[in-house]
């Protein structure tokens, strides 16, 4: 009684909902949990592989791929958000006063030149060269160490 | 719908520190990129000259008047300048020592500078404006500057596991501090802290802007290094290369001061909430911090550490000025972070003497007989761990006296004996430093060192400036400050864009 | 108060030896270097001594022109500008011309420049010769800053500044490890002091800052001495607790340089730096620096009796402890730094009834006398190869004449042969003003804490006879020539000189800098300074060169009785010298015939007693077998464990909270974490790695701290009920 006071007083009209979400929340979990715990446990080799279309799978799922791809992922996420915001700019440009529209313009040409010299940077150290080891032009590497100072030869780990 | 209020008044004058510090570190980048030299000495000078009229600039804004334009995002005051001032000197000191440092660690990486150079500009920018969003903003371009930073050295796995610590923490770190800047919005309709602070002045303490508060505090708590917030510290300082972690240890510590002092001052009426935490943090912070320092035997772990210790005696410095305005101002504070900044750097500096050929050991036994190998660097090194444990001459004592005499005059005696207690007990692992130093030499197989450049040399000199400078000017120099106060610019009325902008679309 | 003009050049007795300084850091080692070992040296070690002594002339100068004011005038202060200048802090550069900082500027540069001329001598195979004048200098700068400045705040720099370089001089045969950690433990047991000192010094900045208006403190020097001292019987009514607490605060400092129980655990292994630094910093000037600070706050602390009852116990105890602790000792060194907490206790003894100015009265005679023995001794371990055991010398007088006889003057004055040696008068000046006074906090048995601590001084006055009787004994008594059936030491190889370079073998150092056994092992097989060739059957003593000699002659004379009578025998020169006035003649209970009495039989019976121990032959439970030792001698010898228990109990506390902080950090909040893991893995077996470092664990504790921050703004919210 009480408590159904409070939570009728914190939740209002919305309680309805609350008890829809407790009760599919408590169903979803029991089914997972009774399964999980009822359910008959026989682990075999061929169970526990992983099932790649009917074909024996080859290696392991969990292995490192070419972080070009996240290189070029990055890239485009900064190209999707430069849209947004020349969008967004742009509906506001077009019913604005003439002032408005020089300040913004001004702004955003600013913007784009930081944006373009940006460009010009990952062309130029080859970061969308997708065949070629992107990395700093090799006047830059100095002549490898003659060799890597022995330290403390062997006493120090 | 009326956007023409949306142009705000605009004043490069006090945009002109950060838009060099910007430009400087674009022009070193599209250097960097047409000519890739052997060396970086062009793009060191250009950077340098860049950081120089910065400072020029902000030298010479020094007298002014505070004001706020670009619609109250950007705040030009004497505190805000000083902080700014100090973040410029020590990007340049650090660059100052990082081209030996890069060349002997073969990291060609020459992006170094204009990242560093950004980074700053962000730290700049957060304490340059009480626009909580310009705060958020600033915070992420001196963040994200340092996680490339940190991971520089792509070779080593230390660096790059620094690199990643640092970046998940931060993140996470970030998330707390939009989270509470929403919170506040909620409740303030403003991101303005002028405007927040009369808010929560006009009304009662809600639960929304007392959460928020404490997430922002979270935020910014991460930055500065806080007890308990503070563990990413020790291993980001230790695995990130020893220029960078000079830096990030000056430069962003600043930059989160400045944002928090600003923010505790907007929140001040809130004060019977956070006083007593924060009083706890700074308790934690110090004791903490020097405790843990006791038992590491690398000696950039151990200034991790101890930096974490000096964010807390800053702590103390800001709840001392903070709870007796108009007896106790921030010039404690503010001469710390001057002296803190200069033997901090200068402490690195040398340490980054271990790097020879692509190695680089930084645990105290590879410091051994660094005494015989660079004895003007060994010797600045005595003269900063001097001042970090607070011995008279340093500034580093007059920095502890101040904020010591501080704390006693606001009625926080204490913190202030705390502080004593601690100061003294950080003397063990200083001396530990120290005795590493200079104790074993000429063994048969003593560690290898990177040849004392000029430039490692020159750093060095200029932090020994600071450090013994500001201890024998410690008047004219917190005088030349002038009282940092952070109080709201008088008379001007304080423009909020997000606010005004709600109000236009609900019409 | 004006600035005579005459006075201004005091700020040169400051600047000479920075300049010394200077030089020899800059251009010491080019000077050596060009003049080549043999002429260089010496020449380093002149323009080294020069600025002491010119100081020393400065000083006698202006205190010739002090001494012709009238008694109430005799301050002046030298201003050379201002300082610091900040809200709530004005701190000019001032230094302060009185006789008590006349007198100390005379002993510093006096018996300084005595020292720095025999260490020309000492340290003439020294390698690094010019580094070692370079910290000297720099350290009679410090003591000059320490004893002139006229603020607390200039005082404090010359003690940090002395303590930095009675670090640096500890340490200065840096390659061994031990003496790192002896200047470590210096250091750091110091810094316990100056916390007190720091703390008493800001509580009075506060109070002064907070009361400026009620007691009309003004301008720019409310710092100064002259003001704090002139306000202190205000200050006394306002907050009479405060007073009191500062007072032992101040003088948690003074323990912490001047070595008093239980602080003094420092002094003794400061002995592992050169020799002419222990007659200098650890005998004669830097630890009575802690005397002077109570001499100079005298009228403060004089208030409240509480504070001077503990002082005087305080300095009771270190005299006790000090002598006893000194029976046991074999090391003539170690003996010698004994006798110098206990006679320091002395001095706090003095301070502590009262009696401020014989409290001074010692420093001075003491200055002399330890001074002329640790350089006495300095002198018998240079003729013995460097070998500092008292157990090989014996005969000694045979050999080294000079250094025997100028050596038994110093022993004449520290046992205290009555009236014809200046210890006499000074430890009669003590112990007299202490059993007389009249007025004090209450002690035990009827009697003040004062004149307690006054009998203790004799008891211990008994003992300082025995135990420096022994040692001469030991060294320059009997006709053994104990040396002679000396096996070479474990050291496997003879080192030859500062010159060879150890072969050090690295050891890795899984314990930073707290040195594990093994390192500490390894380091005291490489203890290669100060050894020249190995004491053999074969060594023949010969008498140190001239440059040696001298001090000790001069050192020696004035340790003679006419110095003491001439201050303080029956016209109290010194006594109004330094309170000026008249002194009033105190009637205790105590005649002063008796006194003397008690004296003379205190000396005759320690004297006694050890020549029929000693004199005949050396005593078997005195050998270099351990087990032979009589078991107090040897718990004496071993400090009584004290030093065991404070210091290395001190460390590994600190160690462990150090450790247990770090753990809490990363371990057992990890262990939080990843709880029912770690349960599940150790109860199947496996042996949990600590694991630190996981980001992840990192993420959860800032979670954690996050909601606590939250949960505890909440919970003020809801209960402090703000506005």
């Amino acid at each position: 009684m009480l408590g159904r006071g409070i939570f009728q007083a914190v939740f209002g009209e919305f309680l309805p909902i609350l008890l829809l979400m407790l009760v599919a929340a408590v169903v979803a979990g029991a089914m997972v949990t009774l399964s999980w715990v009822l359910g008959p446990k026989k682990d075999t080799p061929y169970k526990s592989s992983t099932y790649e279309c009917g074909v024996t799978p080859v290696g392991n799922a969990i292995e490192r791929f070419p972080i070009k791809f996240y290189l070029v992922a990055i890239l485009f996420v900064l190209f999707d958000i430069e849209v947004v915001f020349l969008w967004s700019w742009i509906t506001v440009f077009k019913g604005a006063t003439i002032q408005y529209q020089v300040f913004s313009g001004v702004a955003v040409g600013i913007y784009l030149v930081l944006w373009i010299i940006g460009d010009a940077y990952v062309i130029k150290v080859g970061a969308l060269e997708w065949d070629e080891e992107p990395q700093v032009a090799p006047e830059k590497l100095l002549p490898t160490p003659v060799e890597a100072p022995t330290i403390a030869a062997g006493s120090h780990s | 719908m009326n956007v023409n209020a949306l142009i705000p008044t605009v004043d490069w004058r006090a945009l002109a520190p950060f838009t060099i510090v910007v430009c400087t570190g674009i022009v070193a980048l599209i250097i960097e990129m047409l000519r890739p030299r052997r060396n970086n000495n062009l793009v060191v000078g250009v950077s340098l000259f860049g950081l120089l009229v910065a400072g020029w600039s902000l030298f010479g804004m020094l007298g002014g008047p505070s004001d706020e334009s670009f619609a109250g995002m950007i705040l030009n005051d004497r505190f805000g300048q000083i902080l700014q001032l100090v973040m410029v000197g020590s990007c340049a000191v650090c660059f100052l020592f990082s081209e030996p440092y890069l060349r002997e660690k073969r990291i060609p990486f020459a992006e170094f500078y204009p990242l560093a150079l950004w980074s700053t500009a962000g730290g700049m920018l957060m304490v340059s404006s009480k626009h909580l969003l310009m705060v958020f903003l600033g915070l992420e371009l001196l963040s994200i500057s340092l996680y490339c930073l940190a991971g520089m050295s792509r070779y080593e796995s230390k660096s790059e596991e620094s690199a990643l610590k640092y970046f998940l923490l931060g993140s996470f770190a970030s998330a707390f501090l939009l989270m509470g800047i929403a919170f506040i919005y909620g409740e303030t309709a403003s991101l303005h802290l002028g405007r927040i602070s009369e808010v929560l002045g006009a009304a009662s303490a809600s639960p929304l802007s007392t959460i928020g508060a404490a997430m922002v505090l979270v935020g910014l708590g991460f930055k500065l290094a806080l007890v308990p917030f503070h563990q990413w510290t020790p291993d980001v300082y230790q695995g990130a290369p020893t220029n960078v972690t000079a830096f990030m240890a000056a430069v962003s510590k600043v930059a989160a001061l400045g944002a928090l002092v600003r923010f505790l001052w907007a929140i001040g009426t809130l004060d019977t909430v956070w006083f007593p935490l924060m009083w706890w943090v700074a308790v934690a912070t110090m004791t903490v911090g020097n405790l843990a320092a006791l038992v590491q035997n690398d000696v950039k772990r151990t200034l991790g550490y101890s930096s974490i210790a000096h964010a807390g005696y800053l702590l103390v410095g800001v709840l001392a000025a903070f709870s007796a305005p108009g007896r106790v101002s921030l010039d404690a504070t503010a001469f710390y972070l001057i002296s803190y900044a200069a033997m901090t750097i200068g402490a690195f500096a040398v340490i980054s003497l271990t790097a020879s050929g692509q190695h680089e050991g930084t645990r105290f036994y590879d410091v051994r007989g660094l005494w015989k190998r660079a004895p003007w660097a060994a010797g600045c090194l005595v003269v900063f761990l001097c001042s970090l444990i607070g011995i008279p001459i340093t500034s580093g004592f007059f920095g502890k006296l101040l904020i010591f005499q501080a704390a006693f005059d606001a009625g926080l005696p204490a913190l202030a004996v705390l502080l004593a207690v601690n100061s003294a007990i950080s003397t063990y692992y200083y001396l530990g430093i120290i005795q590493a130093a200079f104790v074993t030499e000429e063994g048969a197989v003593a560690p290898r060192f990177g040849k004392p450049s000029a430039s490692l040399n020159l750093a060095c000199a200029v932090c020994l400036a600071g450090v013994l400078g500001a201890g024998l000017f410690a008047g004219p120099l917190i005088r030349g400050m002038g009282t940092a106060e952070v109080g709201p610019p008088v008379g001007v009325p304080v423009q909020d864009p997000l606010t005004i902008h709600t109000k236009n679309t609900s019409d | 108060m004006t600035v005579p003009n005459e006075f201004s050049t005091v700020w040169w007795i400051v600047f000479l030896p920075l300049l010394g300084f200077l030089f020899q850091a800059l251009l010491g080692k080019r000077l050596v270097e060009t003049l080549g070992a043999k002429f260089g040296r010496p020449a380093a070690g002149a323009i080294a001594v020069a600025p002491i002594g010119l100081a020393f002339l400065l000083g006698a100068d202006l205190t010739s022109k002090l001494a012709q004011l009238p008694e109430h005038a005799r301050a002046a202060v030298s201003t050379l500008g201002p300082w610091m200048s900040v809200q709530g802090l004005q701190v000019p550069f001032e230094l302060r011309v009185d006789p008590l900082s006349m007198t100390m500027v005379l002993i510093i540069t006096g018996i300084g420049a005595l020292i720095h001329l025999y260490a020309i001598g000492y340290m003439a195979q020294e390698r690094d010769f010019p580094r070692f004048f370079t910290y000297l200098n720099l350290f009679v700068a410090a003591m000059l800053v320490l004893v002139l400045g006229n603020n607390l705040v200039l005082t404090f720099v010359g003690w940090e500044g002395v303590g930095v370089c009675s670090y640096l001089l500890i340490g200065f045969w840096y390659r061994d490890l031990a003496n790192s950690k002896a200047a470590n433990k210096a250091f750091i047991v110091n810094r316990v002091g100056d916390v007190g000192f720091a703390l008493g010094m800001f509580w009075i900045v506060h109070l002064l800052s907070q009361n400026r208006e009620t007691l009309a403190v003004t301008g720019e020097r409310w710092l100064s001495y002259d003001t704090i001292l002139a306000v202190s019987p205000r200050l006394l009514e306002m907050f009479p607790t405060a007073l009191f607490w500062i007072s032992i605060l101040l003088f948690i400092g003074a323990m912490g340089k001047s070595a008093q129980f239980p602080l003094y655990v420092w002094l003794p292994d400061a002995m592992a730096g050169p020799t002419p630094v222990s007659a200098l910093i650890h005998a004669a000037t830097m630890v009575t620096s802690g005397v002077y600070l109570l001499n100079r706050m005298s009228p403060w602390i004089a208030l409240s009796p509480a504070a001077m009852g503990i002082i005087a116990i305080v300095g009771a105890v270190t005299a006790l402890v000090g002598a006893a602790i000194a029976f046991g000792q074999t090391d003539i060194k170690t003996v010698l730094a004994y006798s110098t907490v206990s006679q320091l206790g002395y001095m706090f003894i003095a301070c502590g009834v009262g009696a401020f100015w014989a409290g001074m009265f010692h420093v001075i005679t003491h200055a002399f006398f330890k001074a002329l023995l640790f350089l006495g001794s300095g002198a018998v371990i240079y003729a013995m190869a460097h070998q500092q055991d008292m157990r090989h010398y014996g005969n000694l007088r045979r050999y080294l004449p000079i250094t025997f006889a100028t050596m038994a003057v110093g022993w004449a004055a520290i046992v205290g042969v009555p009236f014809l040696f200046s210890g006499f008068w000074s430890k009669e000046a003590v112990l007299g003003a202490a059993v007389n006074q009249t007025h004090g906090a209450t002690g035990a048995f009827g009697l003040t804490a004062g004149q307690l601590a006054g009998w203790v001084g004799f008891a211990v006055a008994a003992m300082t006879a025995f135990y420096m009787t022994r040692m001469m004994l030991l060294t320059f008594g009997t006709s053994e020539e104990r040396w002679r059936d000396a096996v070479p030491d474990h050291h496997a190889e003879p080192v030859h000189s500062h010159e060879a370079d150890a072969d050090h073998h690295d050891v890795e150092d899984v314990e930073g800098f707290f040195f594990s056994d093994a390192e500490m092992e390894r380091a005291s097989m490489l203890e290669v300074h100060e050894e020249h060739h190995d004491l053999d059957s074969h060594h023949t003593p010969r008498e140190v060169p001239w440059v040696m000699w001298v001090p000790l002659v001069l050192l020696a004379v004035g340790s003679l009785g006419f110095v003491g009578s001439w201050l303080g025998g029956a016209n109290h020169r010194l006594e109004a010298w330094l309170t000026g006035h008249a002194p009033h003649e105190a009637h205790g209970p105590v005649a002063h015939n008796l006194l003397i009495g008690i004296s003379a039989l205190a000396f005759v019976s320690g004297v006694g007693l050890a020549f029929w121990l000693y004199g005949k032959k050396t005593p078997v439970w005195e050998g270099m077998d351990d087990k032979k030792w009589n078991p107090l001698q040897l718990f004496a010898r071993r400090q009584f464990g004290i030093d065991a228990i404070l210091s290395d109990g001190t460390v590994r506390l600190g160690g462990i909270v150090g450790a247990v902080c770090f753990a809490l950090d990363r371990y057992v909040v990890d262990g939080v974490v990843n709880g029912v893991g770690v349960l599940a893995r150790s109860l199947g077996g496996a042996v949990r790695q600590p694991q630190t470092g996981y980001v992840r664990t990192y993420a959860t504790l800032m979670q954690y701290g996050a909601v606590a921050l939250v949960a505890y703004v909440v919970y003020r919210l809801m209960t402090g009920a703000p506005q």
